[in-house]
């Protein structure tokens, strides 16, 4: 595995606290390695759309979510790997302070163009995976244990509740983006704001990355992508449900409906 | 050294960033900006070294005071002044880099139905916000200006002053064209109070080489005797 110091470009990325705390940054990795992550995912790509649920494929696999998406399993190494390694994983937790644990999910979702808008959403979620063992990374395993709900054969030993942590979207295969061609990610100051209101417009540039912790005002969605279609690789940690009780209180988890 | 104390607006565009990264060390600049977010440090935001965050940064030295407003609107151009004027009393530079950037037939429906709003923010933005800062500070003390050599930059289009053709810059023109002219006026009416006025014209769709040049010759405006000049980084079609 890329040693973090060895692939990370731009060492100045910018945190900002309106309108909740969050992280951007541009020219993320090196040009080589963030050459070889648009092979990989281009490679994905390149296997087509598929409008039911595939595991091989960029799927309509998100409810109410106009967007093909792609789940990242553990041991799949090459590049795109660095999403589930534990450097990156305490990385991205570190930035806001977070607990650090072995459940991370990573993906990557592609909006073809004139994908609608996203609803204003926080992400601050409970979740399930399977019990993680020696301390390895713990991807989801939605035949055995259902992500959202936890359903599967797993006993209650076997699998474990956990809220997002730290969320993470790095942008890839955009290719030139420009003002007016629409895909941002939109922050925004409550739930209630309409989608293409946003107070802050986050751009989907290519090796440029937005992360943000998970609570109950990280409110964001995905701004409809009128001219070019939009790539990214998303990314979550999770925290104990401890953790998130002491910080915002398990009263404010936004459940799956 | 005391920095100089600017006002620029249109500050998140690629010109306004190309101020910001160059001269943000010799001047405090007040950088207002609404639908893009500010590259730089500001009151709000830093930067830090994601594998060493208590790494000081240079990036962090010189931090601006970013101010979200619409300079379309009368009420947020008094914002604007209001909040420059609280932090300090005495600016030195008007920078307006404020503008609609739109290509389309004049007639159009998108033109048509952009136009208020790009003479609003493109011409009346610089000529409300001149005006308040002489209420609110430069009508005081017309020595203090001259000594301190206080100016406004205004920024237009070349296409204010040449016609390109089948462009669909017709809108573009018009507010250009009307900056060129408001650069004279407010150089005549600004000159007893000791405040100079002067305007550069950018390309069309100008480049980022483009917005380093424009950045150094506007810091030559700000630093020279000129009033009423207008500055063209190329030469027309």
């Amino acid at each position: 595995m890329d040693r973090l110091e060895d692939i990370l470009a731009r060492r100045e990325w910018l945190r900002r606290s309106r309108p909740f705390p969050h992280v951007v940054a541009r020219g993320v990795f090196k040009p080589r390695f963030y050459a070889r992550l648009c092979e990989e995912l281009g490679e994905v790509l390149a296997r087509g759309l598929s409008e039911t649920a595939d595991g091989e494929r960029f799927s309509r696999n998100i409810a109410n979510y106009d967007s093909y998406g792609i789940g990242f399993r553990a041991g799949d190494g090459g590049a795109l790997g660095v999403f589930l390694s534990p450097e990156w994983r305490d990385l991205m937790a570190d930035c806001f302070g977070l607990q650090r644990t072995d459940y991370v999910f990573a993906g990557a979702h592609h909006h073809a163009v004139g994908s609608g808008d996203g609803f204003v959403h926080n992400d601050y979620n409970p979740v399930w995976f399977p019990v993680s063992s020696e301390g390895r990374i713990q991807v989801p395993d939605h035949q055995r244990c259902d992500y959202k709900t936890g359903e599967g054969q797993l006993s209650p030993a076997e699998k474990i509740r956990v809220v997002r942590g730290t969320a993470v979207i790095f942008f890839l295969l955009n290719g030139g983006w420009r003002p007016g061609d629409g895909g941002e990610t939109g922050l925004y100051r409550s739930g209630r704001d309409p989608p293409g209101e946003p107070s802050v417009r986050v751009p989907p540039l290519d090796n440029s990355l937005l992360a943000f912790e998970c609570s109950p005002d990280s409110y964001h969605a995905f701004i409809s992508n009128r001219r070019a279609t939009r790539t990214s690789v998303i990314m979550w940690t999770h925290r104990s449900l401890a953790d998130a009780e002491q910080r915002f209180g398990v009263e404010r988890l936004e459940y799956w409906k | 050294m005391t920095k100089r104390e600017c006002l620029i607006t249109g500050a998140s565009g690629l010109l306004g960033s190309a101020w910001i990264a160059r001269y943000a060390s010799k001047y405090a600049i007040t950088a207002v900006h609404r639908t893009r977010e500010i590259e730089f440090a500001t009151q709000d935001q830093s930067f830090f070294d994601p594998l060493a965050p208590r790494r000081p940064l240079d990036a962090n030295d010189h931090a601006v005071h970013a101010v979200r407003a619409d300079l379309a609107t009368e009420k947020g151009c008094e914002q604007v002044v209001g909040e420059t004027i609280a932090r300090t009393t005495r600016l030195d530079l008007l920078l307006s880099a404020a503008t609609v950037r739109m290509s389309a037939p004049l007639t159009s429906a998108p033109s048509l139905a952009a136009a208020e709003h790009a003479f609003a923010l493109d011409v009346l933005a610089p000529l409300r916000l001149a005006a308040a800062l002489v209420r609110a500070s430069w009508g005081a003390d017309p020595a203090a200006n001259a000594a301190a050599n206080r100016s406004v930059v205004l920024v237009a289009g070349t296409a204010g002053r040449y016609v390109y053709e089948d462009q669909g810059l017709g809108l573009h023109s018009a507010t250009s064209a009307a900056l060129c002219q408001l650069v004279y006026h407010l150089a005549s009416e600004l000159w007893h109070l000791g405040i100079r006025v002067n305007g550069v014209l950018m390309p069309t769709n100008y480049c980022r080489d483009d917005a380093e040049k424009a950045a150094t010759r506007i810091a030559g405006l700000d630093a020279g005797s000129a009033t009423g000049t207008l500055v063209t980084l190329t030469e027309g079609p």
